[in-house]
């Protein structure tokens, strides 16, 4: 791994943005799909159904191995550590980086906790990635996987329960919905607003 | 002479029908054509003397016309080119042609009312026919007559009844010669009784049955499977299956629930097995999930409200902590 040079440091290694952008793709790739689907008594489905299933089955999959990259590479690289809940973080952590949100980021100030080589994450983000890659994407993932053996017969339909499976990932779908867009929109608070989308092409991050 | 006048414009109708016909016609069509210009000309001749005006006035009975085979009807009234020709009263195009074929497969003709006379007792001794009274269904339907009542009363919240163009009867759909219980009835007669107006005289859209449905993801293969009334009606508990099928819906009002009919429980399920529909609840993994498993099924309102009204607030919201933001550091 490369020394950080100057006042730049690197902190998302190429296996971190490689995962990140299937991720990111993937994910934006099933929201259209699943909406698509889910909603096309309304909408006239805005992709072509079939074709919307099809992107679906086959993105989930592609997601479902790159949840699990993810999984293999932190544990590995002990970079899971960056996830781990500290016992400062709850709730005073969480509670200073919202406040910072609510107020401290309209005057201007200091982040309260900037990012180091050893602290990728604010309190707030810890907890939320934290949330989401070990509850959410994995939920996401069961549930789709459950319905695709289904009906792609290797599971059978007797016993099983399709529609309260489905419900629950739809719900699922509305909550990775709104994460992405609180994930996005927060992407826009660094330095300047493209910085944390720049660190996460070249890996870098400038000092605070 | 006034009589001669009426033939002359039935000849006249007659000859603009098979002049709208394609120039390449087969030729078993224009034998068929041929035949029936023949008939009218030879009734038309006969009209003019004053013989047949005497023997118009005589009873049918008298006439021996009583006994007149369904054949000498069905000169005229077997050729498809007598189609859409008279606009009655009703507000509706009649059609003068009769499908032999179809008529004796119906239950009037197999209850012996399988000649013509046997409903139309007089009015036809003279082209074009005199207005009269065919028999309608009390005439003979008096123990029905509780049942058709109740039918009634259905049909008059019907998106039908309110029409200024039609007065409906039962025989605006119901044609008595193709007469059938529903059970017997091809899907395509049930679907003839909607489509057969509602594809070009009654179609204000302009659009074909397709795009009007295309709404539905699978659009065409049910249209081509399924009773119209299948979703264009819906069960009422304390009303006769026979009578709430009578009872059309405008589209507002039509079930767009696919679990209707597509799962062991489904409310429109006992139904449709009535009116000899067979609805698939034995669908395979690949048609389950198409059908509505995904896209019906898990639509459930106050949920999708919930989600997508979260994340409307979550848009707003960010827009709004941007907008501040950029204000914010403006001011500095």
């Amino acid at each position: 791994m490369r020394k950080a040079h100057n006042d730049k440091f690197l902190i998302a290694t190429p296996l971190d943005r490689l995962w990140h952008w299937i991720h990111a793709v993937g994910v934006l790739l099933l929201i259209a799909s699943g909406f698509s689907i889910h909603f096309s008594k309304y909408l006239g489905g805005f992709i072509a159904f079939d074709m919307a299933v099809k992107i679906h089955n086959l993105v989930g999959l592609i997601v479902a191995f790159d949840w699990g990259l993810w999984l293999i590479y932190n544990i590995f690289s002990k970079r899971l550590a960056y996830y781990m809940p500290n016992r400062d973080d709850l709730p005073s952590g969480i509670i200073k980086q919202a406040r910072y949100y609510l107020h401290g980021i309209f005057r201007k100030n200091k982040p309260p906790f900037p990012t180091r080589p050893s602290r990728k994450f604010n309190p707030l983000q810890k907890w939320t990635y934290l949330a989401v890659m070990v509850v959410l994407v994995p939920f996401e993932i069961i549930t789709g996987l459950y319905m695709l053996l289904l009906i792609k017969g290797w599971s059978s339909f007797i016993d099983s329960n399709v529609k309260l499976v489905s419900i629950l990932h739809t719900i699922g779908a509305f909550g990775t919905t709104i994460f992405l867009i609180g994930h996005i929109y927060l992407a826009t608070t660094g330095d300047k607003p493209y910085s944390y989308f720049m660190t996460m092409i070249t890996g870098y991050h400038k000092h605070d | 002479m006034d009589d001669e006048k009426k033939a002359l414009l039935f000849l006249g109708r007659a000859i603009v029908i098979c002049k709208t016909a394609p120039k390449l016609l087969p030729l078993l069509l224009y034998a068929e054509m041929v035949k029936t210009i023949l008939a009218i000309t030879i009734i038309f001749i006969g009209s003019g003397s004053a013989a047949w005006a005497d023997y118009a006035d005589m009873s049918l009975r008298e006439q021996g016309l009583a006994s007149m085979k369904i054949e000498s009807c069905v000169s005229c009234h077997e050729n498809p080119g007598l189609k859409m020709a008279v606009m009655r009263s009703d507000g509706l195009l009649h059609d003068l042609y009769v499908d032999s074929l179809r008529f004796q497969t119906s239950i009037h003709y197999r209850r012996e009312k399988n000649k013509c006379l046997d409903c139309h007792k007089e009015g036809y001794d003279i082209i074009p026919h005199r207005a009269a009274k065919s028999l309608v269904c009390f005439d003979c339907h008096e123990d029905f007559k509780a049942k058709f009542l109740e039918i009634q009363k259905e049909a008059g919240q019907s998106v039908h009844f309110g029409s200024t163009e039609v007065r409906f009867g039962c025989g605006t759909c119901h044609s008595p010669h193709y007469m059938k219980k529903a059970v017997e009835m091809t899907l395509a007669e049930k679907n003839s009784m909607c489509i057969d107006c509602h594809t070009d005289r009654f179609n204000r859209s302009n659009l074909t049955l397709n795009s009007r449905h295309s709404w539905h993801i699978l659009a065409p293969l049910h249209l081509e499977n399924t009773a119209c009334i299948a979703c264009h009606t819906k069960p009422e508990s304390d009303v006769l299956g026979v009578a709430f099928k009578h009872k059309i819906l405008k589209k507002e009002e039509a079930t767009r629930e696919c679990d209707d009919c597509h799962t062991p429980d489904g409310k429109m399920l006992q139904y449709l097995t009535d009116i000899g529909e067979k609805p698939k609840t034995d669908m395979s993994a690949e048609q389950v999930f198409k059908s509505f498993y995904i896209s019906g099924a898990t639509n459930i309102r106050w949920l999708d409200w919930a989600g997508t009204g979260l994340i409307a607030l979550s848009i707003i919201g960010a827009f709004g902590h941007g907008l501040m933001r950029i204000l914010a550091h403006k001011k500095k």
